[in-house]
């Protein structure tokens, strides 16, 4: 039973959203990830960044090799220190260009991913939005497969609603199991 | 392994020197694709590095490229040869390229191969120009990896092997 619940806790958390605008600080933007630290536990956690207007924002994440911290840019905004030196392990090819090719509206995902108890590393994830898509697709035709079997009982619908919610639990895990 | 000069030493990495590994490598982010620290530890026993007074003065590394050519003798790519500021020009950088070269030579590969912003160093090893459309894989493989250049056929780094015996 407690399996089932953590994987369906795992199933219903929800990634954490930062909107890049060309009013986006480094303060902000270090800050946003700070808050995200001290919120971290012992499971990974997904933060979709997403640019939002026409014009977008350069922002990156960079490492400063003379002291070993992680900073904030945001271009012709200067930058921001994370103060979370030996804590963010650079485990993502720095400097990360956090709004690259992206269109307004579009999104890229990274994944902050705890070691222990103190570090975590931020990686890019390439595949969260397939995924997240494939899922959400599984458990649509699961979802209808019980609706109709409310109105027309039918061993076969029961199957396919097994069926459709099981896939979208495992593409949502599939990539991360401890997600 | 060899030393180059009084007071420099060419060694294999040590774990204590991840860091400093991937500092030196950032602080090159414009000629040099850019390592995650787990890279830079997973593959740790591919780096030497050059040691000046106790320093950490340079560094380079080596990766087997299966896809390009045969599978018994594949290629391998030198990456990573960066050398600090204040420790260029003594010979740091040939010498750490020639140690890789010496290292990958032993275990049979057929041709040295880096992508590079400084063809004249490379050149002056024994490196010769081939066109980029020779080394597909590795662009398609190791570029994703670069945030500089969307296309690598219009990154200006130039791609160069030299054919080891």
């Amino acid at each position: 039973m407690n399996r089932v619940r953590e994987l369906w806790r795992r199933y219903v958390r929800q990634p954490a959203h930062l909107y890049l605008g060309a009013e986006t600080t480094p303060a902000e933007l270090a800050e946003w990830f700070r808050e995200i630290a001290r919120e971290l536990d012992a499971r990974p956690r997904r933060l979709n960044l997403v640019v939002h207007g026409a014009e977008g924002v350069d922002a990156w994440l960079d490492f400063d090799p003379a002291d070993g911290e992680m900073v904030a840019r945001v271009d012709g905004c200067g930058d921001e220190k994370f103060s979370l030196r030996r804590r963010w392990l650079p485990e993502h090819p720095v400097p990360l260009r956090l709004s690259r090719a992206s269109a307004a509206g579009e999104m890229r995902t990274l994944l902050v991913d705890p070691i222990d108890t103190n570090r975590f590393r931020v990686r890019i994830a390439f595949d969260a939005r397939t995924r997240t898509l494939f899922s959400h697709v599984f458990f649509g035709v699961g979802f209808a497969s019980l609706c109709l079997f409310v109105f027309r009982p039918h061993p076969a619908l029961v199957v396919l609603a097994l069926m459709g919610v099981g896939l979208s639990v495992a593409v949502k895990c599939v990539s991360d199991p401890r997600e | 392994m060899s030393a180059v000069k009084q007071n420099t030493t060419l060694r294999s990495a040590r774990l204590s020197d991840a860091e400093k590994i991937f500092a030196l490598i950032h602080l090159h982010k414009d000629e040099l694709v850019p390592k995650p620290m787990g890279d830079v530890v997973a593959n740790l026993d591919r780096f030497v590095v050059a040691e000046v007074d106790g320093e950490l003065a340079g560094c380079a590394t080596y990766s087997v490229l299966p896809e390009i050519g045969a599978h018994d003798r594949a290629t391998v790519e030198i990456q990573s040869v960066a050398v600090r500021a204040p420790y260029r020009k003594q010979g740091l950088g040939q010498a750490l390229v020639e140690a890789v070269i010496a290292r990958v030579s032993a275990f049979g590969a057929s041709e040295a191969l880096v992508l590079t912003f400084a063809p004249g160093f490379f050149k002056r090893l024994g490196f010769g120009e081939i066109p980029k459309s020779r080394v597909m894989h590795k662009l398609y493989s190791g570029c994703i990896h670069c945030t500089k250049h969307a296309d690598p056929f219009t990154c200006p780094e130039i791609a160069m092997v030299k054919p080891l015996a």
